[in-house]
């Protein structure tokens, strides 16, 4: 866990490919510029909370064949 | 299609260390699968194919997924997770904001979180009477 103080312009670096710009600051409105390889995934975290909890809600230990028969299509 | 492996390089949060998953159809034609971590204990879904229910259903997959799935008009599929709430069945929904999308060919997954504000986290699957 590490906390950094920066300046608009300013950077941050993680491991060597993964940068993080202070490129305004605007009241009490941050925007930043994230520039990272292609594949890392990179969200807003309330996005991602969203989803995961999503997930988590939707993972079963099983789920019984008459369940399943009322998720088909057109199922009453 | 039958049962087929899939990798997810990032799981599916927020079960990140499951990567490895057996997707199987329920029926020989969908639209209903289940999607089941192939280590012992992990979790397991149930999902659909939302062409069947959503017919107006187009996610946009960002580019770095199209080209880290190696993705093609072929050999692409989307597939939505369902949420079966207490009441049961008929409250079930799809989850139409973060899809699992796949390369058939391959295997390779991955659950994407779509931008661009058209589609719900709970998409209800049958409509509201």
């Amino acid at each position: 866990m590490l906390a950094l103080t920066r300046r608009t312009g300013q950077k941050i670096r993680i491991r060597d490919d993964i940068v993080i710009t202070v490129a305004e600051v605007r009241g009490d409105t941050v925007r930043l510029r994230i520039e990272a390889p292609r594949d890392v995934r990179i969200l807003r975290d309330e996005v991602y909370e969203r989803v995961a909890a999503e997930n988590a809600a939707a993972a079963t230990i099983e789920v019984s064949a008459s369940a399943l028969r009322g998720l088909l299509p057109g199922a009453p | 299609m039958t049962a087929q492996t899939l990798t997810l390089t990032d799981g599916i949060a927020p079960f990140a260390q499951h990567t490895s998953f057996t997707l199987t159809p329920v029926t020989a034609d969908g639209p209903l699968y289940t999607l089941t971590s192939t280590t012992p204990g992990g979790p397991e879904f149930v999902l659909i194919d939302p062409a069947a229910y959503f017919p107006q259903y187009t996610p946009e997959v960002p580019e770095p997924v199209v080209d880290a799935l190696a993705l093609t008009t072929h050999n692409a599929k989307a597939l939505a997770l369902v949420s079966i709430p207490a009441s049961g069945a008929a409250d079930a929904t799809a989850n139409l904001l973060a899809p699992v999308v796949l390369n058939v060919e391959t295997g390779r997954a991955a659950q994407v979180v779509l931008t661009d504000g058209a589609y719900a986290v709970r998409e209800p699957l049958h409509a509201r009477r």
